[in-house]
């Protein structure tokens, strides 16, 4: 069963290149594999060459960070591989071992998983004798076997909560904790890259140890010591978490290959929120409409719903840390806002993605598309800027920095507004379609993920270069004189507004000039 | 069927069915839009779980027995979900290796069915590109292609050309002479008349009726039978009068 799974994702794999867009895909997926593998080589060589009193505080915390980053960034980004969908399967005989098996094999096949594989057995350079070289490969073996269900299991387990509205709530506290765990983390790794002391790391790896990444590591460095029984100790206890890893994806896999929800569920929508834009002035009751529509999708779709919940936390965590700065200068922390607009308006990044079937009816609807790209538009802004208003209130409130609350608002809107329209542009050219399948944070197929994140760094440096000129004056007159910047806000906020609203009209005059092509790449796979 | 029972939130989709479909008989199940077949057929074929109750097939209970009952089955289901990077010729052939058929028997009868139902010269075209018709013949291919003694079809003729509706009946037809089972969902009255010999009618989550196709419509048409059995009404078509005098949005007419 094993083969036929590999020879099916191999297939898959193969029959998906027929397509442009999938190529391009392929194309992101190996330059970001090719950077990944570089940075790992990299990092390796370097290891090699530096003190050897560093390799066991290094092995042990990097792969308890890969292990973690491996279970959370495929929520995140939305992106883990459902080549082989399982719920495709669902009318099969195939005995429950053998589906985890051919499922685990066809996920292992991809460029991503094999990169980190070379990357984990370039470990065995530090071997010092064969059996060292043997625990050090196993360790690889299994680390490679333990991310790939970590992966499998965070994101089969999300979609099965998300599937029902009231756990969504839970699945959002969840979600929530684990995107300011990741955060935590990466700034624990910046604050390490910056300036880095041995007793830090060792402090660090001394509880990573604790996890099932940090066996990993420690089996390897036992390994490289000669120490047997505990390296052994390590990989079977690695093993065991496999196992129970597996167990809890064995558990899920019944959840996504059975449905046991209604499709549409007959759950009440509520009226609060299209009274409530029923008496917003000045907008066509189509922007209403396709406003209220959208906030509904955002509501009910799992990744469109995750995308919200997961980050929003991002916003405050991100915001806090710099209320550390010294007090000379924490005051000023409320200009930080500029980034944090930008950072919120990432959310917006694949506005037609999130219910690409929903555009067909849309393209039908109406002569034209602007109040459609509005309604979404509009509905992102509406819980958004709410996150911002009271980011800019609270820092101002924890630095006594209320001299900057105007600036930091305009400054707010004004990089929301300006990333916002980039990325209305790059959504109808480069939208990624939703995925057609039961797990909404699975791909179709290998390097959707890259080649969006690809897309997103692109239209996120320009939003950035866009917003650039007028956050850069607001911050420097702000500095220099609280009240000048005071002034000039809100011609950073009108500006930020002025590229929203350029973004969308011209994504609304792309979508209604070139629909069929748009169509296309709104349709899947 | 032993009690099936379904709910979706408040709304109860099947409720606490029971039903014998004897063995090599070519059964219908009929109903109204949400009456609950799919739903009913959904929960026999281990594709959605059910509240209470139980299905079993040929003495293998679906959800106990999921292996063993699914290999005594062939499922076209309402939302089929295919794998849209194959060919429809690879499809045939990855299923039948999974069900553990040896490749040679697969490719004769994959080439056999593609050729029956007119798919041969699209075989090596994805599936993605199929059109509704096409997917669902291909998917119809597949739940036959291991030859099942019981075949669930939900909806089998649904946008399906005449051509194509006669050439999925000639292969049901000489599929039931041998003894296996058919069950299908369908609207169409009259293919459910002239293919069935047993019949079951749905309403709102109940059976309303079941038994030989004859004792059911008692001497009238079947559609007849259903309509007074599910006690549907004429609605009134006049409060569309609007159709009749279109105006665009702004009011002008046209």
């Amino acid at each position: 069963m094993i083969r036929i799974f590999a020879r099916l994702k191999l297939r898959l794999l193969a029959n998906g290149l027929k397509r442009s867009k999938n190529k391009t895909a392929l194309v992101f997926s190996i330059l970001f594999a090719l950077i990944l593998l570089g940075l790992g080589i990299i990092g390796l060589v370097a290891l090699r060459l530096a003190d050897p009193a560093w390799f066991r505080p290094v092995v042990t915390s990097s792969l308890a960070v890969l292990m973690v980053a491996w279970l959370v960034l495929p929520l995140l980004i939305g992106m883990t591989d459902g080549t082989v969908d399982p719920s495709r399967l669902a009318h099969l005989p195939i005995r429950r071992h053998q589906l985890i098996a051919g499922l685990l094999a066809s996920t292992l096949i991809g460029i991503m998983p094999i990169s980190i594989g070379i990357v984990l057995l370039g470990f065995v350079m530090f071997a010092n004798s064969v059996g060292s070289a043997i625990v050090i490969v196993v360790a690889a073996i299994l680390a490679l076997l333990l991310g790939s269900v970590l992966a499998q299991v965070g994101s089969a387990s999300l979609s099965g909560l998300l599937r029902g509205r009231r756990t969504r709530d839970i699945a959002g506290a969840v979600l929530g904790f684990l995107a300011i765990g990741g955060g935590l983390l990466a700034q624990f790794g910046l604050q390490l890259i910056d300036d880095i002391e041995l007793h830090q790391l060792e402090a660090f790896a001394r509880i990573a140890r604790w996890t099932p990444g940090g066996w990993v590591g420690q089996a390897m460095v036992w390994g490289t010591e000669g120490r047997w029984l505990p390296a052994v100790g390590a990989l079977i206890a690695t093993a065991a978490g496999i196992v129970v890893a597996g167990a809890a994806w064995w558990a899920l896999l019944d959840r996504l290959m059975t449905a046991s929800e209604a499709r549409g569920g007959g759950e009440s929508t509520g009226t609060l929120v299209p009274r409530l834009l029923g008496r917003l002035p000045g907008l066509s009751p189509a922007i209403k409409a396709s406003t209220a529509r959208s906030l509904k999708t955002i509501r009910r779709d799992p990744r469109a719903w995750a995308a919200m919940a997961g980050q929003l936390p991002m916003l405050l965590l991100v915001g806090f840390p710099i209320t550390a700065l010294s007090d000379e200068n924490r005051s000023a922390a409320v200009l930080f806002t500029g980034a944090l607009g930008l950072y919120a308006g990432i959310l917006n990044s694949n506005l037609f993605g999130f219910d690409g079937r929903a555009v067909w009816l849309d393209q039908l609807a109406g002569p034209t598309m602007k109040p459609v790209l509005w309604g979404k538009s509009l509905a992102h802004g509406l819980i958004i800027v709410p996150f911002l208003v009271v980011i800019v209130f609270s820092l101002a409130f924890f630095t006594d920095g209320w001299r900057y609350v105007i600036a930091g608002f305009g400054l707010a809107i004004g990089s929301f507004g300006c990333i916002t329209g980039v990325l209305a542009r790059s959504s109808v050219l480069h939208g990624m379609p939703a995925p057609d399948g039961v797990n909404p944070f699975a791909g179709q197929g290998t390097g959707q993920g890259a080649a969006q994140g690809f897309r997103l760094m692109g239209a996120f440096l320009l939003g950035l270069m866009l917003a650039f000129v007028p956050s850069v004056l607001v911050v420097g007159l702000s500095l220099l004189r609280w009240w000048i910047g005071a002034v000039a806000a809100p011609l950073a906020a009108c500006f930020g507004l002025f590229a929203w609203r350029w973004g969308v009209n011209s994504a609304a005059r792309t979508v209604e000039r070139d629909a069929p092509e748009f169509l296309e790449r709104m349709t899947l796979p | 069927m032993r009690g099936l029972t379904k709910r979706f939130g408040p709304k109860v989709a099947v409720n606490d069915v029971y039903l014998d479909v004897p063995a090599g008989s070519f059964f219908g199940l009929v109903g109204p839009n949400g009456a609950g077949k799919s739903t009913t057929l959904s929960m026999i074929t281990g594709l959605l779980r059910p509240d209470a109750g139980e299905a079993l097939i040929a003495g293998k209970d679906t959800w106990h027995d999921p292996f063993r009952a699914k290999q005594l089955i062939g499922v076209l289901p309402e939302n089929l979900r295919l794998f849209e990077r194959l060919s429809g010729r690879e499809m045939l052939e990855y299923l039948g290796l999974m069900r553990h058929m040896p490749a040679a028997v697969v490719q004769a009868r994959a080439t056999e069915l593609l050729d029956v139902l007119g798919l041969t010269d699209d075989a090596g075209k994805l599936i993605t590109d199929y059109s509704t018709g096409m997917r669902k013949k291909i998917g119809l291919a597949a739940a036959l292609l291991h030859a099942p003694d019981v075949l669930f079809l939900d909806e089998p003729f649904e946008s399906v050309d005449p051509i194509s509706v006669r050439a999925i009946r000639l292969v049901l037809e000489q599929y039931t002479q041998s003894g296996a089972t058919i069950v299908f969902s369908s609207h169409v009255m009259p293919i459910v008349e002239e293919l069935c010999d047993r019949v079951a009618i749905m309403n709102l989550g109940h059976l309303v009726a079941s038994g030989p196709i004859e004792q059911v419509r008692a001497g009238r048409r079947l559609e007849d039978a259903f309509i007074e059995l599910v006690g549907a009404e004429d609605r009134a078509t006049g409060s569309l009068d609007w159709l009749s005098q279109r105006t665009d949005i702004a009011g002008t007419d046209r």
